[in-house]
């Protein structure tokens, strides 16, 4: 159920046609890389063929979640109880009982940390590895002053290995929303190609609660049904008149980007990825039926079908009470109320079930599973009952791809404030998504990422 | 005890529940959207429902269900705000709910529906502040909610124009989803000031706070019955979401629901016999309707 159009962007700036046409420049489809070794990218076969990036967008309480600290002082500790799971060692609160009883497929890190308090910039420095070097978001950064997301990272490494088994022309890096990713005041620069430019951005599909998938970037064919797209006719009739709207310049790099979006969307190969009611129901029901489950679900499709990196973001509008602003996981108010209705048990389905499903389809194997958000909450509740920003320590988990099961990397203090153990950092999470995928050390340095700090987390793999 | 009538104990556990369910007078469902959807309320002496629902991909929306024709109204069609907690009066001359207009702080609109004056009540201290779970006492003067701003999450209650705030509770730990006794002597809320998310029972005036009912997981949105004798709730000390069904003196705890999905949000029909939830089936939030006495009975 792959459609186009009826979406409307909405970030700080607003959407002009213009800008969007920039955005539409952005679509992706990992250019080859001039300088580099072909040696060098001809690595191994890699444990991971696929990362899935679960993303938790707005920063999830590490307290409430995978941290519990049932002995810390009552204003720390919060309302959840903390239960037992498969794990010797491991405890998670009462809103993930699921995971609880799925624990032997993942491991858990609690000794994250990042480097700044803000979600567009954490969240940059997040999928980055680094601050940009003008400061990103809060100064006079842009996209293009980021480092590559690791997804980019890997798209363009893998476009340069890529199999002729890889039949499929598929993307190298997918994320799934219904629009760019960052906050109420706008999208986090580093969500794609960043300092390699527009072309490395992630291609973008968004999924509604119902399946409905759809490419919000291609919204200037308004009108334009997956049926109608078989005739060339028509759609090249539509393209006529958006070039007589469009500059050149703009339209010399849309053109291109739309002609790879066509080729995609009129794949039947293709299609029959995005179209989840190929799905069985009980399938599609265990995922759930919102937003984040059924992306899960077309996630763990396009892994099925080769796309090297696929990052599922939260909501969006999961659980919105303030209209239009997708605050995901950004619980500054009513903290208890949300995760214990929505944030919590939505979480513990969809990725209980993802994991489930790649395990019993044999995909788990080859594929490395990351979820985590930009940052965690404030271990001491707030003045108002509950929690704000805290990048000093929070979680994430991983499973499959040759991350060992079963273990708890890293710990954090008796109240969930500071590393207890070494701290891992941004750079090391990228450094391990793209060690397990087949970007190795050698590789990084070649391409020029990753390096400062940068080392696959200790005990993990 | 062998090992023998061990396993054979463990065995008819796991048939147990479908057994007994199959003699069970089943929940009626009312929707088939399966939309997230919270809050709801009876009114119109039960034929219809009022609630809160994610209908639109941004917003929230009051939605009032119509149980005879299965029709959904927008309740407020006009704004583009995000609309919920809804709560009537008795006398339905006043309703009161929860307003964002895309701001972090939740603003109470009080709504006079015979004169049409609106107030609004701003929750004090930092823009981020929200009310929650507004309810009218039973003589409809005040509106007891839950709140969060300086001072923690607690409960409070306003008069009828948004002004003169009462606190009810000022402890520790996180208080909420208060729930008001037919006679408007007693309110049963959750608290976690000792620990877990617990049932607690106060006067109408935040006297004589004291536990009701516990457990070792969180315990959420109690409900009286309309004679008052009886409260619903949810509960996850059993390990999933289910609702349960306690007599007003800490008596005679059942559980009503038996599903591996959750079940949330119970509240009474009017005739007292019937209890209306929100269950999660399939990955999807539809209302049931459940016979207690019919349901009790099969799952004894």
């Amino acid at each position: 159920m792959l459609s186009l159009g009826s979406y409307r962007v909405r970030d700080c700036q607003g959407v002009s046609r213009r800008s969007f046409l920039k955005a539409s420049a952005a679509l992706p489809f990992a250019a080859g890389l001039a300088g580099v070794d072909p040696r060098v990218l001809a690595a191994e076969a890699p444990k991971a063929k696929s990362v899935m990036l679960v993303w938790l967008i707005g920063g999830p309480s590490h307290l409430d979640l995978f941290d519990p600290k049932p002995r810390a002082p009552d204003l720390y500790r919060g309302p959840f109880s903390a239960i037992a799971t498969r794990t010797p060692g491991l405890q998670v609160t009462e809103l993930l009982p699921r995971l609880a009883n799925s624990s032997h497929r993942f491991s858990v890190v609690r000794s994250n940390i990042n480097y700044h308090g803000g979600h567009r910039e954490a969240g940059s420095i997040g999928m980055t590895g680094y601050l940009a070097p003008d400061g990103g978001e809060g100064g006079q950064g842009s996209p293009a002053s980021y480092q590559p997301h690791f997804g980019s990272i890997l798209a363009r490494h893998r476009s340069r290995n890529r199999l002729k088994a890889d039949s499929i022309d598929l993307p190298g890096f997918v994320s799934l929303a219904r629009g760019p990713i960052g906050d109420g005041v706008g999208p986090n620069f580093g969500y794609g190609g960043g300092t390699w430019g527009k072309g490395h951005d992630p291609f973008m599909f968004s999924c509604s609660e119902n399946g409905k998938v759809s490419i919000p970037e291609l919204k200037l064919l308004d009108g334009l049904t997956q049926d109608r797209l078989a005739n060339r006719r028509e759609v090249l009739s539509k393209l006529d008149a958006l070039r007589r709207r469009a500059d050149q310049t703009d339209f010399t790099k849309w053109d291109a980007v739309y002609r790879r979006a066509f080729n995609l969307i009129s794949s039947i190969d293709a299609n029959r990825v995005f179209d989840l009611t190929k799905e069985n129901d009980r399938t599609r029901d265990a995922y759930g039926h919102t937003s984040f489950g059924q992306s899960a679900l077309l996630g763990r499709r396009l892994v099925e079908a080769g796309v090297p990196f696929v990052q599922v973001n939260w909501s969006q509008f999961v659980e919105v009470l303030f209209p239009n602003r997708d605050y995901g996981w950004d619980t500054h108010s009513d903290n208890f109320g949300l995760m214990a209705d929505w944030h919590g048990p939505l979480l513990d389905r969809t990725l209980s079930v993802l994991l489930e499903d790649l395990d019993q389809r044999g995909l788990l194997e080859t594929t490395l599973v990351c979820c985590m958000g930009e940052f965690g909450r404030t271990p001491r509740i707030n003045s108002i009952g509950s929690r704000d920003h805290w990048h000093q320590c929070y979680f994430s988990v991983w499973a499959g791809g040759g991350i060992e099961p079963g273990r708890v990397i890293g710990q954090s203090d008796k109240n969930g404030e500071l590393p207890a153990t070494d701290p891992v950092t941004p750079a090391m999470v990228g450094s391990t998504m793209l060690e397990l995928a087949g970007v190795t050390s050698a590789t990084r340095v070649q391409l020029q990422v990753l390096q400062d700090g940068a080392r696959v987390i200790d005990g993990l793999v | 005890m062998t090992r023998g009538q061990i396993l054979l104990l463990s065995c008819l556990s796991l048939v147990g529940p479908a057994r007994q369910f199959a003699t069970a007078a089943e929940p009626q469902r009312l929707t088939r959207d399966g939309q997230l959807k919270f809050s709801p309320v009876f009114i119109d002496q039960g034929r219809r429902v009022v609630y809160s629902a994610h209908n639109q991909p941004q917003r929230v929306s009051i939605i009032r269900l119509d149980l005879a024709s299965g029709k959904n109204t927008v309740h407020y069609p006009a704004g583009s705000d995000s609309q919920f907690d809804i709560a009537f009066s008795a006398d339905r001359k006043i309703e009161c709910f929860a307003r964002s207009g895309g701001i972090r702080q939740l603003s109470l609109v009080i709504r006079h529906t015979a004169t049409k004056q609106e107030y609004l009540f701003h929750p004090p201290g930092a823009l981020r502040s929200t009310v929650r779970t507004p309810r009218f006492t039973p003589d409809g003067k005040r509106i007891v909610l839950t709140l969060n701003a300086p001072g923690g999450q607690q409960i409070v209650s306003l008069d009828l124009q948004g002004k003169d705030l009462r606190k009810l509770t000022a402890s520790n730990g996180i208080n909420g989803w208060p729930a008001i006794s037919p006679d408007g002597q007693t309110i049963v809320f959750s608290s976690s000031r000792k620990g877990p998310l617990d049932l607690w029972l106060m006067d109408a005036d935040g006297s004589n706070q004291r536990p009701f009912a516990g457990s070792p997981r969180r315990d959420l949105y109690p409900a009286w019955s309309p004679d008052g004798k009886r409260i619903a709730f949810t509960s996850a000390r059993d390990g999933n979401q289910e609702i349960y069904v306690i007599d007003r003196d800490g008596t005679n705890l059942r559980r009503l629901t038996h599903h591996k999905e959750r079940d949330m949000f119970p509240v009474w029909h009017p005739d007292g016999r019937r209890l209306l939830t929100i269950a999660e089936r399939g990955g999807r939030f539809d209302f049931y309707l459940w016979d207690v006495k019919a349901t009790l009975a099969a799952t004894r």
